[in-house]
């Protein structure tokens, strides 16, 4: 292994990789759970059917149900990915996955921005940092920036400490061995 | 050599198995919480619609801001008509007053129709004539007004049509509100009601300012729906801060035990086009059970602009 690639795969991917999957933790937390009241169990998903339907894309008198569900499976999406991230195990998937998500909610705040609506982003459920307010050329920024990271994380997997690294380990091994028992 | 997990078709069929997992862990998720999601006002069931609404639907759709049609004759309408409502006999649907009013609506949006009461047969003529304009979910009272005006006094309202109907059809309206006008006239108890309610309703079923305030001034809960900031910069007095997201937080928690689901609540956000009331209004009306629940159609500004010493300022953190 080079010592660009002993970089990149020790120093560059590894922080990169438990950084966004972070992110998407964070994000998935904030929709599912911030502000949860136990009297009210669909308040924060409520929230962001709510802020998705905003945004206008969907009609919410004939896609309601469309809403709804999109509101309980893109959480648990960015969940499963910012997990499966953090730990590195089917990390490119699971980055590719996200940064198919990144790339939507990327072109959605642009449409946002053309049809010069006053929409709350709701990316991280309430919290705002670095942007806040209504949906404008920050959140298109920072998602702009997440779906790159996302994207080199898709290209270049997962680097070293992670599953996956440990995975080709032994599948490399096991080549190795397959090979040299063949020639004894 | 790149293995099977690595290649683009196995990257993208693990990233679809992804998908389904997230798909059934937020179903599960959805099963778990049991707490229906809701995002519109106005869904009744078809067989209600069939049958033809009751009062309290009609009221519901009311509140919600449905456009409301009265098919009685002229002279009955200008006496006294459900707030918010237009006059539409069968014979004007096909008029250019009509086109105006029909030109800015969604064709598959809600509209009530109501004439005098279960026996008159306006309401079902002006429906039919709605559906071949195109309307597809036009909904009759079949109470009619005489049962609305005694049932709900205050969401009457009187007022002229503003343009005679002309021609052979104007002159079946002019004939049919006759009609009417003496049914009606016969009815003291209606006409008094009528006479006495607030002044029309322009913005449709949402309450004018002037409604609102008769409403505060009778002990009416008010909601504020604006952001915090907005509320702690101003808010008309006694208000209680709840937009939608605050429903179904702590915040909402300590707030709506102070607040009778069967009384009288009003609520407002900045005025326009802003839809804030109405979102909480769909929260409080589906999960928490209220049952008067009003939308004022009139902004926080235009409240402070009529009535500037009855409001709260600087009431921040």
């Amino acid at each position: 292994m080079s010592a660009l690639r002993k970089l990149e795969a020790f120093v560059v991917l590894p922080p990169l990789r438990v950084a966004f999957g972070g992110v998407m933790l964070f994000a998935a937390y904030q929709k599912l759970f911030s502000g949860l009241v136990l009297a009210f169990p669909a308040g924060p998903v409520w929230n962001f059917a709510d802020s998705i339907a905003a945004y206008d894309i969907l009609d919410k008198h004939t896609n309601e149900h469309l809403i709804v569900t999109a509101a309980y499976t893109l959480p648990w999406l960015e969940a499963i990915a910012g997990i499966l991230l953090v730990v590195g195990l089917w990390a490119r998937p699971a980055a590719l996955l996200s940064a198919a998500m990144m790339g939507v909610f990327t072109l959605a705040n642009l449409s946002i921005i053309l049809r010069q609506m006053d929409v709350s982003c709701s990316c991280f459920g309430d919290f705002e940092w670095p942007c806040s307010g209504s949906v404008g050329w920050c959140q298109v920024g920072r998602n702009a920036a997440l779906l790159g990271v996302a994207a080199l994380l898709a290209w270049r997997g997962a680097g070293a400490l992670s599953f996956d690294a440990r995975t080709e380990e032994t599948r490399a091994a096991e080549d190795w061995l397959d090979e040299h028992v063949k020639d004894a | 050599m790149a293995s099977s997990g690595n290649s683009a078709a196995g990257l993208i069929s693990r990233a679809l198995a992804l998908v389904a997992v997230a798909v059934l862990v937020g179903a599960v998720d959805a099963m778990i919480r049991q707490q229906p999601i809701r995002l519109t006002r106005t869904v009744q069931p078809q067989a209600a619609a069939d049958a033809g609404l009751t009062l309290q639907q009609a009221k519901t759709l009311h509140a919600s801001g449905v456009l409301f049609l009265d098919a009685r004759g002229a002279a009955a309408y200008n006496r006294g008509h459900i707030a918010g409502a237009e006059w539409m006999h069968a014979a004007e649907v096909f008029t250019e007053r009509a086109g105006a009013l029909f030109e800015p609506l969604d064709r598959d949006a809600p509209i009530v129709v109501y004439c005098t009461g279960r026996d008159c047969d306006a309401s079902k003529h002006t429906a039919e004539r709605l559906a071949e304009v195109g309307f597809t979910d036009v909904r009759v009272m079949a109470p009619g007004y005489d049962q609305w005006i005694k049932a709900f006094p205050r969401l009457g309202a009187t007022g002229a049509v503003e343009h005679a109907p002309d021609g052979d059809w104007g002159k079946l309206a002019h004939e049919h509100a006759e009609d009417e006008g003496a049914d009606a006239a016969g009815d003291a108890a209606t006409a008094a009601a009528g006479d006495a309610g607030p002044p029309p309703t322009p913005s449709g079923g949402k309450l004018t300012l002037e409604e609102a305030r008769a409403l505060w001034e009778q002990g009416a809960v008010f909601l504020d729906a604006r952001t915090r900031e907005e509320f702690d910069a101003g808010h008309i007095l006694l208000a209680f801060w709840l937009p939608f997201d605050q429903v179904f937080t702590a915040h909402g928690a300590e707030v709506l035990p102070m607040i009778d689901p069967s009384g009288t609540v009003v609520i407002y956000c900045v005025g326009g086009d802003c839809d804030a009331s109405e979102q909480t209004a769909i929260r409080l009306e589906a999960e928490l059970g209220f049952t008067d629940l009003r939308i004022m159609g009139a902004g926080y500004d235009d409240w402070v602009a009529a009535y500037p010493d009855d409001v709260q300022l600087d009431d921040g953190p």
